[in-house]
């Protein structure tokens, strides 16, 4: 009999980065750089 | 609307329908058909959980907003990579590993079944009352632009969306929303393309970002922490952070989404996909705006974008409108000119020079502006009511005038697309939440694959034709029509996240406390709706800040009355 196809539930690391928290981490900073380029932009150009 | 442009159309929509029915033949339960057998990749669930989230709204709404004042709405998306992360931590892990359909299933195994039920029912309540705003509002613009019978847009949009949604389940409507999405980023880079290439020549994309930004139409970032004021970067950070956790979060329309990933993993992957790219594809939709707005410094813009007013305002105030038509043909040449001479300017590098175009462009931009208010006073006074919102029919009208054959025709498959995406997913999310947290909880527990499999379409089918029916007989006036959405969002989506996140961290509470919280909460959201004037996008921190404080007391209090009585 087939055995039940297995769910992977256990966290598994992502494909790249080699863990989860560093990927997080990557977005934290990513959002920072993306508030700071609006900031920029808007005192830069608005003028 | 020339050949190439229906023949495009017509394909778009054969697709669809043709993808639906290639997915439908596989579903034979309640697993095929709500979470796609869980066998879904991260590429596919991302790409559906952007398109669910962007409707026509986005792209017709969001580029007016942009057209009238500039970019500051691109403030409400920032925090969403944050919260993509919040979400992985918490929400995903936790349902997924609860091999749950609704997000509020995982309610009842964490508190009561009345708690879930009634956040269900909130949920079915929100999004139905949504729901037919997602096929009424393009259907209205594209109506007066193209000359299109509202009810037959909103029937072709409707009917096609229902057939491929009801036959072909959750996961048809997750391939095809890739597949739309995709589409709808191709169209955001040829409508900038269309723009540009729009421009006089000698005029350069870096002069037109100059040119906007002498208006402060490059205005990002307003740091200000006004709270009655909509868009800022307070609003955007604390308003639209819980705004977007609860509606990724706790919306069944998007957890229906990543409950479908073949792993944890995939479901992880496919919000951090999200994380990166949702905030530059919402500036680039603003930034279209921003373009389309220098573009009629050059061709002059109708007087009134919503062109059905024009023979109205001929028949009741002939005199008057032709006189104001004849001016606004002035100040549109003086805005022009002084546009021209402000490059110029700017180019020849004498800062005096700039500084004295600059106060003229303003000047004539000032002039412009009144004219254009001017018209609003005679349509309000003809009408004796606010005429409709001019700033939802900029991207549609310049299309339909500007578009080349062929590329109308993509365009309008964009919106289209943008309109059904969002329409599939939360048809489908509606008539899982119907049938998971009640038909199934309390009228049939133990009936078939078979026979949920058919009462599940036929709930498909009953949300479909109510959002129909809605949008058909929807009357009133819509202001900006993105507004009106997440407004009526942001009535339920507080509380809803507050009884999460009391699931998730608060350990002491129950039943009893998260029950009343929520109730607690939804009172206190209306209350704040209706006494105060602060923003709707702190309506969101309200409800969460008093479904967790009153949650948490009433379950101590609770825990404390049965200690005593014990």
């Amino acid at each position: 009999m087939k055995p039940p196809e297995r769910i992977h539930e256990q966290d598994e690391p992502p494909p790249i980065g080699g863990n989860w928290n560093r990927i997080y981490g990557a977005i934290v900073i990513y959002t920072l750089v993306l508030i700071f380029a609006l900031y920029w932009m808007t005192a830069a150009l608005n003028h | 609307m020339r050949l190439a442009d229906w023949i495009i159309l017509v394909l778009y929509f054969g697709y669809v329908l043709w993808e639906g029915f290639r997915h439908g033949s596989k579903n034979q339960n309640l697993d095929d058909y709500f979470r796609g057998k869980r066998s879904l990749r991260w590429w596919a669930i991302g790409l559906s959980v952007m398109a669910t989230q962007a409707s026509a709204i986005t792209y017709i709404g969001t580029t007016g907003q942009a057209y009238g004042s500039g970019m500051s709405f691109i403030q409400f998306y920032l925090p969403q990579p944050l919260v993509m992360v919040v979400l992985c931590l918490t929400f995903v892990p936790f349902f997924y590993r609860a091999n749950i359909f609704t997000a509020y299933e995982y309610l009842e195994r964490r508190f009561d079944g009345r708690t879930r039920s009634l956040t269900s029912f909130l949920f079915l309540m929100s999004r139905g009352l949504s729901v037919s705003l997602v096929l009424y509002a393009p259907s209205i613009i594209l109506g007066v632009i193209f000359g299109w019978s509202e009810v037959m847009t909103i029937l072709v949009m409707s009917v096609t969306t229902i057939i491929y949604t009801t036959v072909g389940g959750n996961k048809a409507v997750i391939m095809i929303d890739a597949k739309q999405m995709m589409l709808m980023f191709a169209g955001i880079f040829v409508a900038i393309a269309l723009v540009a290439a729009r421009f006089p020549a000698g005029f350069s994309m870096a002069d037109a970002i100059q040119l906007a930004g002498a208006t402060h139409h490059w205005n990002n970032i307003d740091l200000s922490s006004n709270l009655k004021s909509d868009y800022t970067l307070l609003s955007g950070m604390v308003g639209g952070f819980f705004l977007a956790l609860s509606y990724f979060g706790c919306d069944q329309s998007q957890v229906q989404r990543y409950l479908t990933g073949k792993s944890l993993t995939e479901s992880r992957l496919s919000l951090i996909f999200n994380a990166f790219l949702k905030v530059p594809m919402q500036f680039l939709i603003l930034a279209i705006g921003v373009l389309i707005f220098v573009f009629y410094h050059f061709e002059k813009p109708p007087l009134n974008f919503d062109e059905s007013y024009r023979s109205m305002l001929l028949t009741r105030a002939g005199a008057e409108y032709t006189q104001l038509e004849a001016r606004y043909d002035d100040v549109f040449r003086a805005r022009r000119n002084s546009a021209q001479e402000l490059q110029a300017a700017r180019r020849s590098g004498d800062l005096t020079r700039s500084e004295s175009a600059k106060a003229r462009y303003l000047e004539t931009q000032a002039e412009f502006q009144k004219v254009r208010d001017e018209n609003r006073r005679l349509l309000t006074r003809l009408l004796g009511k606010a005429p409709s919102n001019e700033l939802n029919y900029i991207f549609p009208s310049f299309l339909i005038h500007y578009a080349p054959a062929g590329i109308l025709g993509i365009m309008l498959a964009v919106i289209f697309a943008a309109a059904m995406s969002s329409f599939s997913s939360e048809i489908n999310s509606l008539a899982g939440a119907t049938i998971i947290d009640f038909y199934r909880r309390y009228f049939n527990a133990g009936a078939s694959d078979s026979h949920y499999l058919w009462v599940s379409r036929g709930a498909t089918l009953f949300w479909g034709v109510f959002a129909t029916l809605a949008a058909i007989y929807a009357g009133g006036r819509l202001g900006s029509l993105i507004e009106a959405v997440n407004k009526v969002g942001s009535l339920f989506y507080g509380p809803i996240l507050g009884v999460f996140l009391l699931a998730f961290l608060v350990k002491k509470c129950n039943g009893t406390g998260a029950f009343w919280g929520l109730l607690a909460g939804e009172a206190a959201v209306m209350a704040v709706a209706y006494y105060t004037s602060i923003s709707w996008l702190y309506y969101n921190v309200v409800g969460v800040a008093v479904v967790l404080a009153a949650g948490t007391l009433l379950s101590l209090a609770s825990k404390a009355t049965t200690d005593g009585h014990g």
